[in-house]
C-alpha cells in the first residue's frame, strides 16, 4: 500500500496544469502557479475542516463553482462531493507545489 | 460587421464622469439588437475568454476575448493566435455548447447531433482518436471549434452546428440581420 498522504498538504487550491497531463497522469498546481493563457481550467479547493469549492468552466466559458465536502479515504483516493455529484481521484503524490492524480 | 460612423470607435473609451473617475474603465457596449460586441481585454487567470448566450443582459451581450489570444498579430501570441478564440466565444454567443456537453460523466448534450458526445475538454493538440463516452472508432471530434484545443487544431464547425446558428440567427437574434441589411443597402 502506498504511504498515506497529509491532509494538511492538501489544503489549499488546486488547479489543473492540463499542459503537464501524461496519457495515465493528471496535474495540479497550486493557484498562485503562472499558467499560460487556457480556454479553461477545473480547480477545487480544499478547506481543512473538510469542505470544498469546485471551479470550473461554464457552458460560456465563464467560472462556475460549486460548494460540497471532502474526504481522503485509506487508499489515498481523493473523493469531493458536490451536491449529487461525487468526484474519486486516486492521488498518486502529493509536493509542495504539484499534485499529481492517476487518470481513470 | 462596418462601423458606423455615426458611432465612432472612441466610444469604446469608457466616458469618465466625477462619480467613476476612479472606477475601472469599462468600454459601454454598443446596442446588442444591432451589433456583436468584441471586447479586447486582459483577463484574470489566464483565461482566453468568454461569451453571453441568446437572451441575456443587454448591457453584457457579446463575446469577451483576452488581448494575447485576439487575431493573428500584434500582441496575438502562440498558440493561440489565428483568431479561433473569437471563433469559439462568438459560437456561444450563436447558441452552440461544447461538444463534451458540459458535463463530465457522458450525460451532457450539445443539441446537436452530429457532433459525437464526448466525457472531457480536450486541450493542445490530441493525437487522433481520443475515444471517450463508447464514441469510437474517432473518436471525440477534437478539431470542432467548440472544443478546448490549440487554435491550430480547431478547424470546423458541423452541419448541425450550422443549422443551430442560422436557427439563431432567425430567431433571439434575427434584429441583427436586419440591421446588417441597412447597413449594406
Amino acid at each position: 500500500m502506498a504511504d498515506k498522504i497529509d491532509r494538511a498538504a492538501l489544503s489549499q487550491r488546486w488547479v489543473h496544469s492540463h499542459e503537464e497531463d501524461t496519457a495515465d497522469e493528471m496535474v495540479f498546481r497550486p493557484a498562485s502557479y503562472a499558467f499560460p493563457p487556457s480556454r479553461g481550467r477545473r480547480s477545487f479547493q480544499l478547506k481543512p475542516e473538510g469542505t470544498v469549492v469546485t471551479f470550473g468552466p461554464g457552458p460560456d466559458d465563464r467560472s462556475v463553482q460549486s460548494e460540497g465536502t471532502w474526504q481522503l479515504d485509506a487508499d489515498n483516493k481523493l473523493i469531493l462531493q458536490t451536491g449529487t455529484a461525487e468526484r474519486a481521484m486516486p492521488l498518486l503524490r502529493v509536493e509542495p507545489n504539484k499534485l499529481v492524480v492517476k487518470k481513470e | 460587421m462596418a462601423s458606423p460612423a455615426r458611432r465612432p470607435l472612441r466610444r469604446l473609451s469608457a466616458p469618465t464622469t466625477r462619480s467613476s473617475r476612479w472606477r475601472p474603465a469599462v468600454p459601454l457596449p454598443w446596442p446588442s439588437d444591432k451589433y456583436l460586441n468584441i471586447w479586447v481585454c486582459t483577463l484574470g487567470g489566464g483565461l482566453l475568454g468568454y461569451a453571453q448566450f441568446p437572451g441575456g443582459p443587454p448591457s453584457t451581450d457579446g463575446v469577451v476575448i483576452l488581448n494575447r489570444a485576439f487575431g493573428t498579430t500584434g500582441t496575438a501570441s502562440d498558440p493561440f493566435k489565428l483568431g479561433r478564440t473569437a471563433t469559439h466565444e462568438i459560437g456561444h454567443w450563436l447558441n452552440l455548447r461544447h461538444i463534451w456537453g458540459d458535463t463530465e460523466d457522458c450525460t451532457g448534450t450539445d443539441f446537436v447531433d452530429d457532433t459525437p458526445n464526448a466525457q472531457h475538454p480536450n486541450f493542445g493538440k490530441p493525437t487522433f482518436p481520443h475515444v471517450s463516452c463508447t464514441n469510437g472508432p474517432n473518436g471525440d471530434m477534437f478539431i470542432n471549434y467548440m472544443d478546448y484545443v490549440d487554435d491550430a487544431a480547431m478547424v470546423m464547425f458541423t452541419p448541425g452546428q450550422v443549422v443551430r446558428m442560422q436557427a439563431t440567427l432567425a430567431g433571439p437574434r434575427a434584429t441583427l440581420v436586419v440591421s446588417a441589411q441597412h447597413l449594406t443597402s
